[in-house]
């Protein structure tokens, strides 16, 4: 069952802060630009389940209430799904 | 693939003799006593084909060898047209001053302050008053392609504006600026001179902007500022189908170098001495140099970990060698870093 995010391979890939943004050089040496939320995502989702991160990110947000949870989540998937593709995340299989 | 080139001119130092001690001299010049000889200058000069070639003669201070003279008349006659002098001014006499306009040649003056305190500290006691008689020699004599040429120091950075503003009052064609170059005396004196890339990129683009410079550019006068002190990378190791201008420097020993940015001599490829000009950038100690370097852009440390490491064309390996190793980096890394950076997220949103 994919349950848990883990960034364990993350870090072997160069990257970079840029003002609020990461890039990353991905594996086929592709460069990757996360912002703000993207980066706040890849920063927080270690150990995190998919609606464990967002919650998290509602939580960090000022407006919080204005915020539908369940497009959020879908959002998110989308992210984590494009991460995983790219290599900077996997999903730890309980 | 090797990148075509072709010889666009020659750096030359013809002696190492100086009067002065300019604490940012990348040359150390007045340390040693070396000259050119004439028939090693031919050597250069069989580079010339009648097409593209400049000829810059620079020293130590050039007016000083004993057969200054003889050396232009052999380049003039040889059919080389654009020749520029880079000079410290203090030998520039009325006389001189004439026969520079007698042989149309471009005269560079190295003036590093414009308040004598200022200069003075930098180039030594009394240097100012010479320096500022031989511009004025130039100008009544009526040259009409002066370059007066300022490095960008710590120890003037308050009165560049100043400098725009009272050299463009004068007959002289450019005023130019230039970074430091940490080679020779400016090692030791690293403190006085030298600014952060950022502080460098700061200050140009203050002087670009400003209206004292917009000003004497109205007037014609040429306002040269360094391009920007990092770069992407050196055009001659890089493939490219395109011919890459080159411009050796040959120091007062007769050795030949890739360009000026090039110090010590183990990155010395020939010498003009043994060799023509030609036949140098033509020999395999030259083709081996370049495949060394290209080499070494593989293996720069700070490389390995950096984002950029696909698009980077590794700045400027002359400066990385000069910093200690042609392993290292130029040192202008986070500058080149952030302009990647703009760029591609700029392209991307």
């Amino acid at each position: 069952m994919r349950e848990k995010l883990i960034k364990n391979i993350s870090l072997k890939f160069p990257h970079q802060v840029h003002e609020d943004n990461l890039i990353i050089l991905g594996r086929d040496g592709e460069l990757s630009v996360l912002n703000n939320t993207s980066k706040f995502l890849y920063e927080n989702c270690d150990n995190e389940s998919i609606h464990s991160l967002t919650r998290c990110l509602i939580d960090a947000c000022i407006e919080k209430e204005d915020l539908d949870e369940k497009m959020v989540e879908m959002d998110i998937v989308k992210a984590i799904t494009e991460f995983e593709k790219r290599g900077f995340i996997a999903f730890q299989n309980k | 693939m090797k990148t075509p080139y072709y010889i666009a001119g020659a750096y030359v130092e013809i002696t190492s003799v100086c009067n002065l001690k300019c604490i940012h001299c990348y040359n150390d010049s007045g340390k040693e006593k070396n000259e050119i000889s004439v028939e090693s200058f031919q050597n250069i000069l069989a580079a010339h084909d009648n097409k593209e070639f400049s000829l810059t003669i620079s020293g130590g201070e050039p007016l000083l060898h004993p057969k200054f003279w003889e050396l232009i008349m052999l380049a003039k006659e040889k059919g080389v047209s654009d020749i520029l002098i880079i000079t410290n001014g203090t030998q520039i006499t009325e006389e001189i001053a004439k026969k520079f306009v007698e042989y149309d040649i471009s005269v560079q003056v190295s003036l590093n302050g414009i308040s004598e305190d200022i200069h003075d500290q930098i180039c030594g006691e009394g240097a100012f008053k010479k320096t500022i008689k031989g511009i004025e020699h130039l100008i009544n004599a009526g040259h009409k392609n002066i370059v007066i040429r300022s490095m960008i120091a710590q120890c003037n950075k308050s009165q560049l504006l100043e400098f725009i503003d009272v050299m463009s009052k004068k007959k002289v064609s450019t005023i130019s600026f230039g970074t430091i170059s940490v080679q020779g005396r400016s090692i030791n004196n690293k403190n006085a001179l030298c600014m952060s890339t950022e502080e460098n990129e700061k200050i140009l683009e203050m002087l670009k902007g400003h209206k004292i410079t917009k000003e004497a550019e109205k007037k014609g006068i040429k306002i040269d500022l360094p391009g920007a002190s990092y770069n992407s990378g050196c055009p001659i190791l890089h493939p490219s189908e395109e011919k890459v201008p080159i411009t050796p420097r040959i120091d007062s020993k007769g050795n030949v170098y890739l360009c000026q940015n090039f110090g010590g001599e183990e990155y010395s490829f020939g010498n003009i001495y043994n060799d023509k000009l030609t036949d140098i950038m033509d020999s395999p100690a030259f083709n081996s140099f370049i495949k060394f370097c290209q080499m070494s852009l593989c293996y720069m440390h700070d490389c390995a970990s950096c984002v950029w490491q696909n698009v980077c064309g590794r700045g400027c390996i002359a400066e990385a060698a000069n910093r200690g190793s042609l392993q290292f980096t130029d040192g202008h890394c986070e500058y080149r870093k952030k302009e990647y950076a703009n760029k591609l997220i700029n392209e991307q949103t």
